[in-house]
């Protein structure tokens, strides 16, 4: 059984196609990259995976069920951009993790927390941009989550915070599901990968094993560049 | 779950309000007994001061204490489902209709009890003004009896308009609106609030443009119960709504 299944998936946005019939099927226990240029319709498939778009055409199933309340208790969502409660402190935001996700796990919080030295007791608001996407990458990792979906979480953030953002999800998250992770950095993503899924204009153009995808163009990002025509100068 | 939201929701707002309200009880009290010194004392120029300090206080309390709670609704009932917050509030594993019911229930709450906070302070302020001499002119108007009628009055209500607030901020979501807001929520209320009124009121106006005359409050209940129900199908049309299309840009 896959755990996240897309049949015919159309999305409009009034009189704009962001998904043109995507048919899509993910199995359990990978690293899993959704790669496309800005645009191309990356947050789109997520935010409707998650359930942040309800109108839409087509069937989506997330460990064979409808979206719904059982599908947000195995799903770890990462936004793009800083969505975490800009009043709460970093205390205050491990409580409401606490006190609404089951499957959170307190003490792993805490401690990835206390590894980067952030302040507990410092509001979100007053926190810089990387130490509030640090903030959000821990939370939605220290939930013991079947699927964690990264909404760009590479984005915006110096190379060696990177790196880190990496070593993170490499190291902590729930060993034996699966993540999706999206971003049009292919280079910096293409290490920790197994799948590859591109994405172009609301279509899904290839969906392989990255092995596969290596050995045919010789690298992910050479891939990339094939499929959307893209040079180096 | 719901209840989870609801106790989440009122340990980070409630306070807040309560300890604002608290103080603007006690300058109330404060006011009432100031106002009930003995008029040599009123004549005095530092009861003057006295009086127009407090006045002072007692309104800038009165409008932090409105602001404070204003705020509370606008993160319970806008912020936290269709703002940034909306992405995690969604995520939490609960329907959207029971999360949407949970922020209803707690704008509920918080609303009854501010509305209970201003009557004691008009209560006091009237009285402290005018004596038993108003609430005598009232009682010409009210009895006792009316007191169930009234307060379920009060009840339905503020179900009813805390329904159409939310609605309209329903509408804002699925329509889409990316800018002036708030020109298209006073907008959308005014009609939204008045096409319902009219069509919700439409059963108390027949019955009293008819001869026939209901005994007691029967009108009054009528009306209330007619206005309850609207309230709640609002609230279900809004969780619908926002089932089938609820869009977090």
């Amino acid at each position: 059984m896959s755990l996240v299944e897309t049949r015919n998936l159309v999305k409009y946005f009034s009189d704009v196609v962001a998904l043109k019939g995507i048919n899509l099927s993910l199995e359990e226990g990978k690293i899993i990259g959704l790669l496309g240029p800005n645009a191309s319709g990356k947050t789109t498939l997520i935010k409707v995976l998650v359930g942040l778009l309800k109108e839409y055409q087509g069937e989506v199933f997330v460990d064979g069920q409808d979206l719904g309340v059982h599908t947000k208790e195995i799903v770890s969502y990462l936004p793009d951009g800083d969505h975490i409660f800009p009043r709460y402190t970093v205390n205050q935001c491990i409580d409401f993790y606490k006190t609404f996700f089951n499957d959170f796990n307190e003490s792993k919080a805490v401690d990835l927390i206390n590894m980067f030295s952030i302040p507990l007791n410092k509001q979100i608001k007053h926190l810089s941009k990387g130490t509030i996407e640090k903030v959000q990458l821990v939370l939605t990792l220290s939930r013991e989550a079947k699927l964690y979906i990264f909404d760009e979480p590479i984005a915006g953030v110096d190379p060696a915070t990177r790196d880190l953002i990496f070593d993170l999800i490499l190291n902590h998250y729930n060993k034996g599901s699966s993540i999706l992770i999206s971003t049009h950095l292919i280079y910096d993503v293409e290490p920790i990968l197994d799948d590859v899924i591109f994405i172009k204009e609301g279509n899904i153009v290839l969906h392989k094993d990255k092995v596969d995808v290596v050995a045919e163009y010789g690298s992910v990002e050479g891939a990339f560049k094939e499929m959307f025509k893209w040079s180096i100068k | 779950m719901v209840n989870k939201i609801i106790v989440h929701d009122l340990k980070k707002y409630f306070f807040k309000i309560l300890y604002a309200s608290l103080g603007l009880i006690a300058v109330t009290i404060i006011f009432y007994f100031v106002m009930k010194m003995p008029k040599d004392i009123q004549r005095q120029s530092s009861y003057s001061i006295l009086a127009s300090a407090l006045t002072t206080i007692f309104f800038g309390l009165l409008i932090f204490t409105l602001i404070i709670f204003f705020g509370a609704m606008y993160q319970i009932m806008y912020s936290s489902l269709y703002s940034k917050e909306g992405y995690i509030t969604h995520s939490i594993p609960v329907s959207t209709s029971k999360l949407y019911i949970a922020k209803i229930l707690t704008a509920f709450i918080l609303l009854l009890y501010m509305t209970i906070i201003l009557i004691i302070v008009i209560y006091v302020m009237v009285n402290g003004l005018f004596g038993d001499s108003f609430f005598e002119m009232l009682s010409y108007f009210f009895t006792s009896k009316d007191t169930i009628i009234y307060v379920f009055m009060v009840l339905t209500y503020i179900i009813y308009y805390l329904a159409l607030v939310g609605f309209v901020l329903v509408l804002l979501n699925i329509l889409k609106v990316k800018k002036y807001k708030v020109i298209v929520v006073i907008i959308l209320y005014e009609v939204v609030t008045n096409v319902i009124t009219l069509i919700s009121q439409l059963p108390l106006i027949i019955m009293t443009s008819s001869s026939y005359e209901l005994p007691g409050n029967l009108a009054l209940y009528i009306q209330s119960g007619v206005t309850l129900l609207f309230g709640l199908g609002i609230v279900w049309l809004s969780c619908y709504l926002l089932n089938k299309k609820l869009s977090l840009d």
